[in-house]
């Protein structure tokens, strides 16, 4: 019997996709399958959010646009298409954009270099507070390195996920976080 | 995290970058309180969105009530029945199919376990020739079926095999087909009938269409309502719209008490 049945490594990753989906459908209707989703997801968000703006109460306030967002665009989800976590990272992403978009608030790596131009950021940044070190870090990265390497760490999603959001093929997305981190590995170094 | 792949000398940077991420941490106050407001806003568009599909039901309801003038009220009667009939499953559709899907995924994933053999009796009618078959699977006492999520697995000695269709050794790949439904059921629109007796269980009516290569395959599920168990299967399949084959398949299940 087991010869013609397909061995796979107990990774549970899809469950989790598939019960996300699942729980996605629920929440259309019901707010405590919403509240689920809610607890699963909110600190990946915060976190993927926090290290883009760099400071708490911004981080705050675009997470709860991300979560009201997705509330709201719920019935338009469809599981086939992405998963969950592909769906709500694009609605983080696409809301970190819009607040830099506005401008309501300088990106504070910009500010600390008006406070002292010839200073190096990265100096600056591990004089900093610890929270905010990853976010100056990932300051000079290209856009797509720091997006894989904030959704692959702090959002902890799959590369499968990242690629789904990037629009990009999975080889592309480990390259870019390979070119990322030997960018971070020559930057930390020089420190 | 370690990422399979990386170059050793970037895996040091990558354990730095995982341990600065997780670093932060949302304020819990600020945590629960978005929390309560997104359930209450749940609650607002929950009440739009069911008050938009009874106006949408209402606004058919109310052309038809010109149709009163003109037909004789018998007629009329009828059709404004057929359309709540019809109207009402547009609004709660797919949350009762996810609703149904989840609970026979569920019922499942409690019963698997419990199962060590199971009988499988197929009558295919093809063209004018027909053809019966019975398959009988039976697990060994070291196996056992599990279910994650919507997935199946057998743990035999030590190791776990994933259940996919390709597992299957009996004529119409039927033999599996209770351990993958549920998997089917995610990845599948599917239509709910109203239930139905078979061997003294109540049961719910699951049909889906998929169409490959030209050919429709039309399947309808009777799954036991309590176990989540298949007792039976009907599958049609079509080309050109001509139906080409018929399969029915009767399940019958030992298990552990």
């Amino acid at each position: 019997m087991e010869d013609a049945i397909e061995s796979r490594a107990f990774t549970g990753g899809r469950d989790h996709e598939a019960d996300d989906a699942l729980l996605a459908e629920a929440a259309r209707t019901n707010a405590s399958a919403f509240g689920e989703l809610y607890e699963r997801y909110h600190a990946r968000v915060y976190r993927y959010v926090f290290h883009r703006v760099g400071n708490a109460a911004d981080a705050e306030d675009i997470t709860a646009v991300v979560f009201m967002k997705a509330l709201e665009a719920l019935p338009s989800f469809q599981s086939r298409r992405s998963g969950f976590a592909p769906w709500l990272f694009r609605i983080s992403r696409n809301s970190v954009v819009d607040h830099y978009r506005r401008g309501r608030r300088q990106d504070p790596i910009e500010d600390m270099e008006h406070q002292s131009p010839d200073a190096d950021p990265l100096h600056h940044a591990l004089g900093n507070e610890r929270r905010s070190e990853l976010h100056a870090l990932v300051y000079d990265l290209s856009p797509d390195q720091r997006d894989v390497i904030l959704l692959r760490f702090a959002a902890d999603l799959s590369f499968s996920e990242i690629a789904t959001i990037l629009k990009k093929k999975e080889p592309a997305v480990r390259m870019l976080l390979h070119r990322g981190l030997r960018k971070l590995k020559a930057v930390m170094d020089d420190a | 995290m370690h990422d399979k792949g990386l170059d050793p000398d970037v895996l040091s940077v990558a354990d730095t970058i995982a341990d600065l991420s997780r670093g932060v941490e949302p304020d819990p106050r600020s945590r629960a309180r978005l929390r309560q407001e997104l359930l209450r806003r749940h609650q607002e568009l929950s009440a739009v969105r069911t008050q938009r599909a009874v106006d949408t039901l209402m606004s058919r309801l109310t052309g038809l009530k010109r149709l009163t003038l003109v037909a004789p009220p018998a007629l009329a009667a009828a059709l404004i029945l057929s359309l709540m009939v019809w109207g009402l499953p547009i609004a709660g559709h797919a949350p009762t199919q996810a609703a149904v899907a989840a609970r026979i995924t569920r019922a499942l994933a409690r019963t698997a376990p419990t199962v060590t053999a199971w009988q499988v009796t197929i009558n295919r009618r093809r063209g004018d020739s027909d053809l019966s078959a019975q398959c009988n699977p039976k697990l060994t006492s070291g196996q056992r079926l599990y279910f994650r999520g919507d997935r199946a697995y057998l743990w035999s000695s030590g190791t776990w095999y994933q259940i996919t269709p390709s597992a299957s050794q009996c004529v119409g790949g039927l033999d599996w087909a209770f351990a993958t439904l549920p998997s089917s059921l995610s990845h599948n629109r599917f239509a709910l009938l109203p239930g139905r007796t078979i061997d003294g269980r109540q049961t719910d009516g699951l049909r889906y269409e998929m169409t490959r290569k030209g050919t429709q395959y039309t399947s309808t599920f009777w799954v036991d309502h309590g176990t989540g168990l298949v007792l039976l299967i009907r599958r049609v399949e079509r080309r050109a719209g001509n139906v080409v084959e018929r399969d029915t398949a009767h399940y019958h299940y030992t298990r552990t008490t």
